[in-house]
């Protein structure tokens, strides 16, 4: 497949952005996204899982569930594999930053059911990508629904809601906010050139 | 008063009992789901392929099996799979799978030329990955039939297709566009000329 | 409560969508097309109804440590069900819903319903939760689609509607679009909500 690498990782980041363009990380986005600390702390965390479970998944997907035919049970093996490895990170946190871990609270298991990250395992398998194309797809991922999360939560702590008609505020007025910054990223899309 | 026994719910190897009976059975059901419609599915997918194949070659695609046996002979050439169609012993033309990469992921399709593989009769799309709305409307029959007809070569050399905004007028030389998606529409374009000069060079050879 | 109550306060009341902000990410995704809405939603009640059936059958015998790795496997598995089901019987379906059928299983509201209702209540309640839960979730796609599909595509269910004098609204097929009509959809809900309390 001769997708360039590093046109793959800046169509995550921006054209083809894991939330801004194909919905994906909306509920943690919605709820998390009330200030910019908060923001950072998932966003990072959410690359992090993303880039290694792609990879994992990868593994797991090509060396094990195809050679034995079970490709119909990649749901449950990825969202496992997925589950295990925050629960491990959860873990391996814990042990070496306590502060990190209270900072980060109930985040972490939070990822777990990010649709975004199960999303990316299921998009790299779909369009056949290498491995080295699945990681930059997962951190190009990852970093994009970073970026767009932080933008949110930069957004609405300056977003005076008293001018805001009572219907539209709250979780409506995000939604409205991220489908402007959709646009936005649409205009990117000329940028990736195909030789 | 003797200790109470412990109930098994209430060990510590209870959770993990419990993990694995539900494993085994939840897997247990799927499997059978799986294999009881595993046959159904790859047979679906056979018939795609001839079907796609016929649709390529604008062969009636009613019964599909019939048909592919009656015009389609799948033949192999150096590492080139092709398909023959003949209609009557007279050979319609030649359909090759060519692919290639999209801006999302690899585009597969079809493409078939006449009999002198000096002309496109016929260009299909099998798989793509485009955006939705956007790129994939590829998948038009507009866009699509654009190709059909069109001289492959100019002057000896292959053509590779010049792109043009949707509603103009379109030479002998030139592709109408999908408007917002002027990268996939690039993208098809290039991988049937890549793929074509591939093929010609070899055919020309043998 | 009675079933009746059940069902209208997870699909009214309650609203997976509109109420407790859950299941956006399919809810924006597939509704460019009714036809895809319309599965999807059929595949989420179907999920729904049986995972919160089967959760609840086994509420008393889940231990809590793993409840929710069990909640995952169940629901999963219900998912990968209904994707076999589709890839055998509706390959095309299949293909244009793509990895938003297996993203059910992150679909907050499968979760969500396990948790708060079929952990408590009874197999036959949860199950009608479910559906309620569910047929919710589907009303708001397919209004959604409604919208997308006429304006984007000036067709509905496939079916040409408005002629060639209308020009399509390519927003409508993007993904923007979903942002805005939901916020929309959430501002008319609120308006109509109000309304009924101040009579």
């Amino acid at each position: 497949m001769e997708i360039s690498v590093f046109i793959l990782f800046m169509a995550a980041v921006f054209t083809s952005n894991i939330l801004l363009t194909n919905f994906l990380g909306m509920c943690s986005y919605l709820s998390v996204s009330k200030q910019i600390e908060s923001s950072i702390g998932l966003g990072i965390a959410v690359f992090f899982v993303m880039t290694c479970t792609t990879a994992l998944n990868y593994a797991v997907y090509y060396f094990i569930l195809v050679p034995l035919d079970l490709v119909y049970l990649q749901y449950i093996i990825f969202i496992i594999v997925i589950a295990a490895f925050v629960q491990l990170t959860e873990m391996v946190i814990e042990r070496f930053s306590p502060v990190l871990y209270y900072s980060l609270g109930i985040f972490l298991p939070l990822i777990t059911v990010n649709c975004a990250i199960l999303g990316v395992s299921l998009f790299m398998i779909i369009r056949h990508y290498t491995f080295i194309q699945s990681v930059a797809f997962g951190a190009g991922s990852g970093i994009g629904w970073m970026l767009a999360i932080l933008a949110l939560a930069g957004i609405r702590e300056r977003v005076n809601e008293k001018f805001v008609p009572a219907g539209l505020r709250g979780a409506a007025l995000s939604l409205i906010i991220t489908g402007i910054m959709a646009l936005g990223f649409i205009g990117l899309s000329g940028i990736a050139v195909i030789q | 008063m003797e200790a109470q026994k412990k109930l098994f719910s209430e060990t510590k190897f209870y959770p993990i009992f419990f993990m694995i009976i539900i494993t085994i059975i939840c897997v247990g059901i799927l499997a059978t789901f799986y294999h009881l419609t595993h046959k159904r599915v790859q047979n679906y997918q056979l018939v795609q392929i001839k079907k796609q194949v016929l649709e390529t070659f604008d062969l009636p695609t009613e019964t599909v099996s019939e048909n592919y046996q009656k015009y389609i002979k799948m033949q192999k050439r150096d590492t080139i799979t092709f398909y023959e169609a003949k209609r009557e012993n007279n050979v319609i033309g030649y359909c090759f799978p060519v692919q290639g990469s999209g801006l999302w992921g690899t585009i597969r399709a079809l493409v078939a030329l006449d009999r002198d593989m000096s002309k496109i009769i016929g260009f299909t799309i099998v798989e793509q990955n485009e955006t939705p709305g956007l790129g994939a409307r590829i998948n038009e029959s507009w866009f699509l039939d654009q190709f059909k007809n069109k001289q492959i070569f100019s002057n000896n050399e292959v053509i590779k297709y010049a792109l043009i905004p949707e509603d103009e007028k379109a030479s002998k030389t030139e592709i109408q566009q999908i408007t917002g998606a002027t990268a996939s529409s690039r993208a098809v374009v290039n991988i049937l000329y890549n793929n074509l000069v591939e093929i010609i060079q070899k055919f020309k050879n043998s | 409560m009675t079933k009746k109550q059940i069902l209208l306060n997870s699909l009214f009341t309650e609203n997976a969508v509109w109420r407790q902000i859950l299941g956006i990410c399919s809810a924006l995704a597939v509704t460019n097309l009714l036809m895809n809405s319309l599965v999807m939603g059929l595949g989420v009640i179907f999920t729904l109804a049986c995972s919160s059936f089967t959760i609840s059958f086994l509420r008393n015998y889940i231990p809590n440590r793993i409840r929710m790795m069990v909640q995952v496997l169940i629901i999963a598995s219900y998912v990968i069900i209904v994707d076999l089901f589709l890839k055998a019987f509706l390959p095309n379906m299949s293909k244009a819903l793509g990895p938003y059928v297996g993203l059910i299983i992150t679909n907050c509201i499968i979760m969500g319903r396990a948790e708060a209702f079929a952990s408590k209540n009874t197999p036959v309640n949860s199950a009608i939760d479910g559906i309620g839960a569910g047929t919710g979730y589907a009303l708001v796609l397919l209004i959604i689609a409604f919208f997308r599909e006429l304006f984007g595509f000036g067709t509905l269910f496939g079916l040409q509607v408005l002629g060639a004098w209308w020009t399509k609204w390519s927003i409508m097929v993007m993904a923007p679009s979903a942002f805005f009509m939901l916020a929309l959809l959430m501002w008319f809900v609120y308006t109509m909500k109000t309304r009924k309390a101040k009579n």
